[in-house]
């Protein structure tokens, strides 16, 4: 056989099988009685969900990945032992504790639960401190890794920013910015709270949802 | 996996190991650093060195010189051991006593790791099992003399003593080593009596990173090819060889070279670590928050008065239970537990399958109801009940480490003995049917060592009661290339697998299996199986098999025994007179830390007898690569070409490649050639595979996930 036949055979063969198992992968290729959803049919599911919270008014997030720069409106879903989950229209949740990101779900190596105790209460408390922070997160695994992280608050001063309103106008809100460094054995990292000057509440921060995803930027919109 | 013995068209998809591969190279992210020899091992350009890729890859090389192709498959089965399998292509003519295809598999070994002082050091046996070509051992030492500088100086037998070859310096413990006897072994032989004989010769270059891309490469080669060069290889004209090799940010790593003086060579390689697919845990969509029980006591269903649901919990549990991609068999609620037993579709880790249902029923059924027993079942089997407590999920759903405390509180059971109570009705019958496309390759028929066929292929399955499945497969191939094949089988055995081809031209819509199979758990702990019809594509029979697998065991004992008959080469309802009993008594083992043994012994198709030794090495995430080789009462000879049955084989999770849960696997088993010793008869859904999912282990190395 010639290298060019070879090289032939080669491109003549993969290319039309490669697409066709991405095809099967993605649940295009074949029909046939009922089976597990889809992905898609996993996402249309989570994108009606999302239409019923959108006409129930309920607490909305816009939400920013750093790293892709893609933006969207997270809608709060639930609300229970002081955890709010944002569902995405994709089907992607985010939890936050108090504006403080805890879990997520749908980005891959996911957070799966978080430990913020202590940096909760000196930030939300507008004070300088250290504080540890511990984050569980998914591997390739699939096992479940704790990491622990020690952190250094400070407290950098008032800040007036423009948040969204629910009628789709920017309002400037007066805000103490609060910033928080942390430092594992191999990674460096730098969350930073906005909280209203009136009810101490974060409404907007840069938080770091882990090694795939990177920083999150998070911003309530407001009544 | 069970399919393996035999069976060369698996209902599975069973894609072809370079389309795997491809795909796998499409979207994952590559791990290594070591640079990659012509050889696909870690080395210069054809010299090796002493390193290791990262425990666990599994690189991919395609090399080119002159008119020769290698393909190698490497992986690093331990952190110091790697085995290769190679494929090489020499060329039209590639000279007198070389074959035009030749399969090869090295072994490597670091004896020790590098350390501010003393060098690496390795072992390598080339083609221990080959035809022979590229037969030859080394021992090599690698240092890093500055962070990029690295040198290398090794001495090699057999192939690497073709250039400055000395007398053999371990001729000092035993004469026999100073010479290296002639190849009498055929392909698949081990070469134990040539290792580290005959002439020993230097070689040795040196590797410098000018960046972290690009690395350039020069050695002193002791390889004269000196077989090739009679062919079409243009002659050396030099020692040395001389490269540069260059890391793309998509993993793919490129090499182009300047070999003996002479020749312009390139090379490709990639490294795929399959601790690391390209989106770790998963990117499906989240679970459903658990919702406070305030707000699931307002769901209709739960209110007091019968005129104000709209519909029963039990079918709210099935409708939401089938979002998730988990079929509802049984629903049984009482005042404190809720009772359900679940088919799961969706998830290849086990545990999220049975978390889904818990945050499932958490969220659906009364608030009084304070435990949930998840009892997944199989092909009509109950299989394993793990129970939570749904305060327990409430407390962890947000917790630190919530899914191992979920796992430290759960109790996990084995099902037998559930029963049917508040079976689902309309659950049976039930008629499943699916048509799809197919694809089945073929490699390393001499003529063409890629063929393939593709083609259309329908399922259907009736199952009229719990473990009870009618089922068949029909295929339509619309364009294929096995019908090409002019080799006929030259077997001096009952020719049970060699006559593939006949197969392939003398059928057209065919029936790849009709059978009826039936399932069943004869008590704690025991599984069972019955399957009569047209077995696989080869055989049909009768077929019944018993396992023995207690949930948290390290064993499991399996017996089978099947009586076969060959069908007719057109592949529809008529058979052949050859009649053959043949089964097995196996045994499959646990040895820690990913590896997996698995020894069946017994009687194979073509009546012989004799054992199968299967080893493999499981991801957590499913990914599993492995190999096998059997020996049998057939001898050498009368085997052929190959002299015994052997191969290895990869399996990729769906899931690992497309970041979504899914129960598929792609699977490829490699063979250097397949003939009729060592046969097994190639019988769908051995209980082995299909309890395996539903055993302890398998729970809990996917608990991570069980509340993603």
């Amino acid at each position: 056989m010639t290298e060019e036949r070879h090289i032939a055979a080669v491109v003549r063969w993969l290319l039309p099988l490669a697409s066709c198992v991405t095809l099967v992968a993605c649940g295009g290729l074949g029909v046939g009685s009922e089976g597990p959803p889809t992905p898609n049919q996993t996402r249309a599911q989570a994108t009606a969900r999302y239409a019923q919270l959108l006409r129930s008014d309920t607490t909305a997030l816009q939400i920013a990945v750093e790293k892709d720069e893609t933006a969207t409106i997270a809608l709060r879903e639930v609300s229970r032992d002081g955890v709010e989950s944002f569902v995405s229209s994709d089907g992607v949740v985010l939890k936050t504790r108090r504006g403080f990101l805890v879990g997520t779900a749908g980005l891959g190596a996911d957070m799966t639960g978080s430990d913020v105790s202590q940096s909760l209460a000196l930030v939300t408390g507008r004070s300088s401190g250290t504080a540890e922070r511990f984050h569980t997160f998914l591997n390739g695994e699939n096992e479940a890794v704790t990491r622990s992280y020690v952190c250094v608050v400070a407290v950098r001063g008032e800040r007036s920013i423009q948040v969204g309103t629910r009628a789709g106008a920017l309002k400037p809100v007066a805000t103490t910015l609060v910033e928080e460094n942390c430092r594992s054995l191999d990674q460096t990292l730098t969350n930073l709270y906005w909280l209203s000057a009136g009810s101490g509440q974060v409404l907007q921060s840069r938080q770091w949802a882990g090694d795939l995803t990177g920083p999150l930027v998070m911003r309530r919109v407001i009544e | 996996m069970s399919t393996r013995g035999a069976d060369p068209c698996s209902g599975r998809p069973a894609l072809g190991w370079l389309l795997a591969a491809g795909l796998a190279w499409a979207l994952a992210p590559s791990a290594s650093a070591q640079t990659l020899s012509f050889y696909g091992t870690p080395g210069l350009v054809d010299m090796p060195t002493a390193e290791a890729l990262p425990d666990g890859s599994l690189a991919l090389t395609t090399a080119d010189y002159g008119p020769i192709w290698r393909h190698t498959l490497t992986f690093q089965l331990s952190p110091r051991v790697s085995a290769s399998f190679r494929y090489a292509a020499q060329g039209n003519d590639p000279g007198p006593g070389i074959p035009e295809y030749d399969r090869s598999f090295d072994l490597n070994i670091l004896l020790s790791e590098e350390d501010a002082y003393w060098p690496a050091i390795a072992l390598g046996l080339r083609d221990f099992g080959g035809t022979g070509i590229y037969s030859g051992e080394y021992l090599v030492a690698s240092k890093y003399v500055t962070p990029r500088l690295q040198l290398t100086g090794g001495i090699g037998w057999g192939r690497f003593a073709g250039r400055g070859g000395f007398e053999n310096p371990l001729g000092i413990l035993d004469d026999r080593f100073e010479t290296r006897p002639e190849q009498d072994t055929r392909t698949g032989e081990i070469g134990f009596d040539q290792w580290f004989r005959g002439d020993a010769a230097f070689f040795g270059g040196l590797k410098w990173h000018a960046t972290d891309r690009l690395t350039l490469v020069a050695e002193y080669s002791s390889d004269t090819y000196a077989l090739e060069t009679t062919g079409t290889l243009s002659p050396q004209a030099s020692p040395y060889n001389f490269g540069l090799k260059y890391r793309f940010k998509n993993g793919l790593d490129m090499g182009a070279y300047y070999l003996y003086g002479n020749t312009v060579g390139v090379r490709f390689s990639y490294v795929i670590d399959p601790a690391h697919p390209r989106a770790p845990g998963g990117q499906e969509t989240a679970p459903p928050s658990l919702l406070p029980r305030s707000t699931v006591a307002g769901q209709s269903w739960n209110l007091g008065s019968p005129e104000r649901q709209v519909i029963p919990a039990g079918e709210a549990v099935r409708g939401r239970l089938g979002e998730q991609g988990l079929r509802l068999m049984a629903y049984d609620v009482s005042a404190r537990a809720a009772r359900v037993q679940i088919e799961n579709l969706r998830f290849d880790a086990t545990a999220q399958a049975v978390g889904r249902a818990a945050l499932v029923l958490a969220n659906t059924v009364a608030p009084s109801v304070e435990r949930f027993e998840v009892t997944l079942t199989e092909a009509g089997m109950p299989m394993t009940t793990v129970t939570v407590e749904r305060a327990d999920l409430e407390e962890q759903e947000h917790a630190l480490e919530g899914e191992w405390h979920m796992l430290a509180r759960a109790q996990i059971t084995d099902a037998f003995g559930v029963g049917r109570a508040g079976a689902i009705e309309g659950a049976y019958p039930r008629l499943s049917w699916g048509l799809s496309p197919y694809t089945f390759v073929s490699l390393f028929d001499p003529d063409d060592p890629l063929r393939y066929e593709l083609g259309i292929q329908l399922n259907a399955a009736w199952e009229p009661r719990p473990g009870l499945i009618f089922s068949g497969q029909l295929r339509k191939p619309l364009t294929s290339t096995l019908d090409d094949a002019t080799r006929r089988s030259d077997s001096v055995l009952p020719h049970v697998r060699s006559d593939a081809v006949l197969y392939a031209q003398q059928s057209d819509l065919q029936i790849s299996y009709l059978t009826a199979e039936y399932f069943f758990r004869p008590r704690e702990d025991m599984f069972g199986r019955v399957t009569l019809g047209y077995l696989e594509p080869m055989f049909g029979g009768v077929s019944a098999e018993l396992l023995w697998y207690p949930l948290n065991s390290r064993l499991a004992l399996g017996a089978e025994l099947n009586y076969a008959v060959q069908r007719d080469f057109d592949q529809l309802f008529g058979f052949q007179d050859y009649t053959v009993w043949t089964g097995h008594a196996s045994a499959y083992y646990n040895l820690g830390r990913g590896y997996y043994g698995q020894l069946d012994i017994g009687r194979y198709l073509a009546g012989d007898w004799g054992a199968t030794l299967t080893l493999d090495r499981r991801f957590k995430n499913g990914v599993t690569v492995g190999a096998f080789a059997t020996l049998t009462d057939v001898s050498f000879d009368d085997f052929g070409e190959g002299s015994f049955d052997k191969g290895i084989f990869v399996e990729l999770p769906l899931s690992w490649v497309t970041g979504q849960p899914s129960r598929a696997k792609l699977s490829q088993t490699v063979r250097p050639v397949l003939r009729d010793g060592g046969a097994r008869l190639g019988v769908r859904n051995r209980l082995y595979g299909v309890v395996e999912p539903f055993r302890e282990r398998e729970i809990t190395d996917s608990w991570g996930k069980f509340l993603r």
